[in-house]
């Protein structure tokens, strides 16, 4: 009995969290007027579209001008980057500051978490002329070099990495293990979880990446998902058919992506895409 | 150790390959426009590219200027100019920032009341002997060239003016057994005539709204250009002459009674509704409606079945004491720090003088600025564009010209929510308002 209230419990929430992705891949597959005409009352067709069309799809790819897969291979591009980056960074970071002890490594580690309480907005200038400086606006570098150092990252990691016994390290320590050795033989291994929890959260948050491309990038072409998607609103309205048809094909990698590593994911560290 | 080294490795690859790639990416775009010129093998001077930012439009809008880009750069073939079209939401903050960077595009597209702000900061360059020389001002309206000035000189090419006009169903009307409103410009009807419709039409279970009396509640610079016209049209204004000051103005008698009328279609009458599901007008969920010119092409693409003169019809916006509606649309301006501001006007100028104009006119059915180009398209002598040219010729004007400019609209845009979402009390709302903008105006003295 209780395993049948369990099982329809889950159910239904499964479907509550499913609805609005199947609405939009459903909506994306009708004209704009009977999206919109069906919208405000609900029936079969407020979900299911009574004339299939594919044009949505054709407008937003075909669109010789704003190439939408020429986006979706930037953000690919950058998002995995910068993801493979801050694995590898943020990791050797914080397996320095949980278990090697050197001076003023506590003064550093507060330091680099009291970054974490400022917003991102109040830096959106200071990293703009920063990037400017450097001359690498219009430029993936501008997107993917700013956001290798992840503090939440460092964080993160440094919790999972104190939980390994100082033992061990310091009987490998004995037995004539280099410390980089350490990291990678034992430290990495332990903690494929919470990498892979990093790297979903890191992917994610590039994945998303709206107001940093908005402002770095110029060039049409450099431009990544979230920029080319809210360009379909202008002062006389939205597209929704193109918005739903581009988000379809913007969350099919996430989607691979997670059905792969989700029996990694560690539920409760989600900080929805905030980058440090 | 190996191993790690291999990783270490990868990353660097990784990392110089994202050099190169963005350096690619960044090359691209000229490299294949310089093709061309390549071609001609001439040893002639090297193109000069100039970029050019706006905020996206609707795919009429953003063919329109693709195809003038085409048009132009095909006569220029020294000239190539980069377009990006930037969200319409975050506009200002990529422009802004990228100012802030002295890293801004040549020529940007402007809002024409957040042009003084611009000019105070030092962001534009002076287009006075430009224009004088080369767009034959006397083809546009004076008030449209007064608005964009600043101080005397002028910063701002316009191409087309924005409307704003009373679109109402025609078939609810009917069925209702209430008399049309005119579609001529001096026969407006008050704004008591058009709440006596609404709230006939109001069928709250039938779904139907009476009213949208100003385009809702959005962000940006909307709530300001739909909503300073319902203070105009009660009599009052929003500063000072001098642009000194709100007190006395903003929360004058005339203002109060505005806001107290357009607080009752939400709060008293209930004739208008604080939720509209998306396109309400064309789905027949809502009656009237103040919606902008650019809604025709919409409308026309999006609701094929939604017809106009069957469906739904045109009237100017309602008056009260007086007929107003606010002027000034999206316009083109050369940033302060371009380095080809002489390439920049040849450009501006092709776009905005007769022949540009009439091809974006054409393409977007919006109302083109110039006397000559209103001359070229017959359509702009019928219905549905005499209500928009009308109401342009006799009753806009500018709104508040003042560097404070963008908190005028913010603080419009605040008191009408307050008094419309939030119920505030007007006098209490009005007074915030009124504080602000002066607020605003006295740190510019500074």
């Amino acid at each position: 009995m209780l395993r049948i209230i369990h099982f329809l419990g889950m159910t239904i929430i499964a479907v509550v969290c499913l609805l609005p992705i199947i609405w939009m891949i459903l909506g994306s597959m009708r004209s704009y007027q009977e999206l919109i005409q069906n919208a405000g009352h609900l029936s079969l067709n407020t979900l299911v579209p009574v004339e299939w069309t594919l044009k949505n799809f054709t407008d937003v790819i075909f669109d010789d001008q704003h190439p939408f897969l020429r986006y979706v291979f930037n953000t690919l591009f950058v998002a995995a980057t910068v993801t493979l980056l801050v694995l590898l960074i943020n990791s050797l970071a914080a397996f320095a500051f949980a278990k090697l002890s050197f001076r003023g490594s506590a003064a550093i580690f507060v330091l680099f978490m009291s970054a974490l309480i400022i917003p991102g907005e109040v830096m959106l200038v200071p990293n703009y002329m920063l990037v400017n400086n450097l001359g690498w606006l219009n430029s993936f570098k501008a997107l993917i070099i700013p956001s290798t150092l992840s503090v939440f990252g460092i964080f993160m990691l440094k919790q999972f990495f104190e939980e390994i016994p100082t033992e061990i390290l310091e009987s490998a320590r004995l037995d004539g293990a280099s410390w980089l050795q350490i990291y990678r033989a034992i430290v990495l291994p332990a903690s494929v979880p919470a990498l892979i929890t990093l790297g979903i959260i890191t992917f994610l948050g590039n994945w998303d990446g709206y107001l940093w491309p908005l402002v770095v990038i110029n060039d049409d072409k450099l431009q990544l998902i979230q920029v080319a998607i809210a360009n379909f609103t202008s002062i006389s309205g939205t597209e929704w058919t193109k918005v739903l048809a581009a988000n379809t094909i913007a969350t099919v990698p996430i989607l691979i992506l997670f059905l792969i590593l989700q029996r990694y994911y560690v539920q409760g560290i989600t900080m929805s895409g905030v980058k440090g | 150790m190996k191993r790690f080294f291999v990783l270490m490795l990868a990353a660097v690859m990784i990392l110089t390959l994202a050099a190169a790639c963005s350096k690619s990416g960044g090359e691209q775009a000229p490299a294949s426009s310089n093709q061309p010129q390549e071609e001609q093998s001439s040893p002639k001077a090297e193109t000069v590219t100039l970029k050019f930012w706006r905020p996206s439009g609707n795919d009429q809008e953003n063919g329109a200027i693709d195809k003038l880009i085409a048009n132009f750069e095909a006569a220029n073939p020294g000239i190539k100019v980069e377009l990006e079209n930037i969200p319409f939401d975050n506009y200002e903050t990529k422009i802004r920032t990228a100012l802030a960077g002295n890293n801004a595009a040549d020529i940007i597209a402007i809002d024409a009341p957040t042009m003084p702000s611009y000019v105070s900061a030092g962001a534009l360059y002076d287009l006075t002997s430009f224009m004088e020389a080369d767009a034959n001002l006397s083809d546009i309206p004076d008030g449209i060239v007064e608005s964009m000035k600043y101080n005397g000189k002028i910063y701002l090419a316009p191409i087309n003016e924005a409307n704003i006009a009373m679109f109402y169903n025609k078939k609810m009307f009917e069925a209702k057994g209430i008399p049309l409103p005119s579609k001529n410009v001096d026969e407006a009807w008050t704004w008591d005539q058009v709440l006596d419709a609404a709230k006939k039409l109001n069928d709250p279970a039938a779904g139907v709204v009476g009213i949208d009396p100003a385009d809702g509640f959005g962000g940006g610079e909307g709530p300001a250009y739909f909503k300073t016209p319902i203070l105009w049209q009660f009599g009052a204004e929003v500063l000072s002459p001098d642009g000194s000051t709100a007190k006395g103005y903003l929360d004058s008698n005339e203002a109060k009674e505005a806001l107290r009328f357009y607080q009752s279609l939400y709060q008293g009458s209930k004739v208008a509704s604080l939720e509209l599901p998306p396109d309400p007008f064309p789905t027949g969920k809502l009656a009237i409606s103040v919606n902008g010119i650019w809604a025709l092409g919409h409308f026309k693409n999006n609701f094929p079945d939604f017809k106009l003169g069957e469906d739904w019809d045109i009237a100017p916006l309602p008056k009260m004491k007086r007929q107003a509606m606010a002027n000034g649309s999206w316009t083109f301006g050369i940033t302060a720090n371009s380095k080809h501001p002489q390439e920049a006007w040849k450009f501006i100028n092709y776009m905005t003088n007769t022949e540009g104009a009439k091809i974006y006119a054409e393409m977007t059915g919006v109302m083109p600025v110039r006397y000559s180009v209103v001359d070229q398209i017959p359509a702009m002598k019928e219905y549905p564009y005499t209500v928009f040219v009308g109401q342009t010729q006799k009753f806009s004007r500018p709104r508040p010209v003042t560097p404070a400019y963008p908190a005028v609209s913010a603080a419009i845009r605040e008191l009408f929510a307050d008094v419309g979402q939030g119920n505030r009390d007007v006098d209490a709302a009005a007074a915030d308002a009124v504080k602000k903008i002066d607020t605003a105006l006295k740190s510019l003295k500074k």
